[in-house]
C-alpha cells in the first residue's frame, strides 16, 4: 500500500543512565505509517496477557470443530 | 516439629509463581505469536489506555479461541481478529466512561514502555514517540484513528480495510487522506 507524503520529525533529547549530554536527535519519518509502524514494532504487548489468557483457556472447553483444518488445509 | 529453615523453604515453594498452563493447541500459540502484538497495538491506540488494552487484547484471543469454529477462511487471519478488536473496542467505546471521561492513560505504563532489553535512551524516545502518537490520534474521530491504525499495516490491503470498515476501497483512500491530514496537524502540535 502506497501511503502519500509528508514528513514527520520526533526529535528527543538523548539521556544516558540520567545525565543529559544536551545532545538532540531527530529521527524523520516519511510517512504517519511508517511513524506508527515503528511504534508498533517498539510496543510489547505485555506478557502478562498471554499468561493470563493461557489460564483462561485452560477451563474452555475446546472448540466445536477441527477449526485448524482452515487454516492448515493440509494437515 | 520443623526447624524455621524447612518451614522457609516449604514457603517459598508455595509462594512460587507457578509457570501458566500449555496452550491449548500449538497452533493457537503460533496464533497468538503471530497477531497478538497487531491486536494489542490497535486496542491501546484506539482505547488510549493500557489497562484497558490489556483487558481488550486477552479477550479478543479468547473470543477468537471460541468462534474459531465459524472462522471460514475468507478472510484473512489478521483481518477477523481485527474485526472481533474493532467491535470490542467500538463497544468499549461508547461506555458511559469512555463517552465522559478521557483516560490519560497509565503513567506507570509509560514509564516501563519498551522492550526489557533495550537503552534507558531507546526507551526514553519510544515512550515520547508513543506519547505523541497517542495525543495525535485522540484528537481525531473514531473511524479516522481506525483507518490510520489499519492502513500502517502493511499486511493489509485498501479492500481488506474496506470490507472491516464497511465501505468501498475508493471510500478508504480519500477518507485516509482526509484522516492524515488531521493526524499531522495534531501531531505537529504535540512538538
Amino acid at each position: 500500500m502506497k501511503p502519500e507524503s509528508s514528513e514527520f520529525r520526533h526529535q528527543h533529547r538523548e539521556e544516558l543512565t540520567g545525565q543529559q549530554t544536551g545532545q538532540t536527535r531527530t529521527r524523520e519519518f516519511g510517512t504517519v505509517e511508517d511513524m506508527i509502524r515503528h511504534d508498533a514494532a517498539h510496543t510489547d504487548p505485555p506478557p502478562a496477557i498471554e499468561d493470563r489468557l493461557r489460564h483462561t483457556l485452560a477451563h474452555e472447553p475446546p472448540p466445536r470443530r477441527g477449526w485448524w483444518r482452515w487454516l492448515f488445509p493440509k494437515s | 516439629m520443623q526447624t524455621p529453615g524447612a518451614n522457609d523453604v516449604v514457603d517459598e515453594e508455595k509462594a512460587a509463581p507457578q509457570p501458566p498452563p500449555a496452550w491449548p493447541s500449538p497452533e493457537f500459540a503460533d496464533i497468538y505469536e503471530e497477531h497478538s502484538r497487531a491486536i494489542y497495538y490497535l486496542a491501546l491506540r484506539m482505547l488510549s489506555d493500557p489497562a484497558q488494552a490489556e483487558d481488550a487484547t486477552h479477550d479478543v484471543f479468547l473470543k477468537a479461541y471460541r468462534k474459531m469454529g465459524q472462522f471460514r477462511g475468507e478472510s484473512g487471519l489478521r483481518t477477523w481478529l481485527y474485526r472481533i478488536a474493532i467491535n470490542h473496542c467500538h463497544n468499549l467505546l461508547q461506555t458511559w466512561h469512555h463517552r465522559h471521561m478521557v483516560s490519560q492513560g497509565d503513567e506507570g505504563f509509560w514509564e516501563s514502555a519498551g522492550a526489557a532489553t533495550e537503552t534507558p535512551f531507546h526507551v526514553l524516545a519510544t515512550k515520547e514517540l508513543g506519547q505523541r502518537i497517542q495525543k495525535a490520534l485522540e484528537q481525531l474521530p473514531e473511524e479516522y484513528r481506525l483507518l490510520i491504525l489499519l492502513v500502517a499495516d502493511e499486511r493489509m490491503t485498501y479492500e481488506e480495510i474496506g470490507e472491516l470498515t464497511g465501505q468501498t476501497p475508493d471510500a478508504v483512500r480519500g477518507k485516509l487522506h482526509r484522516a492524515r491530514k488531521a493526524f499531522a496537524q495534531h501531531f505537529h502540535k504535540t512538538a
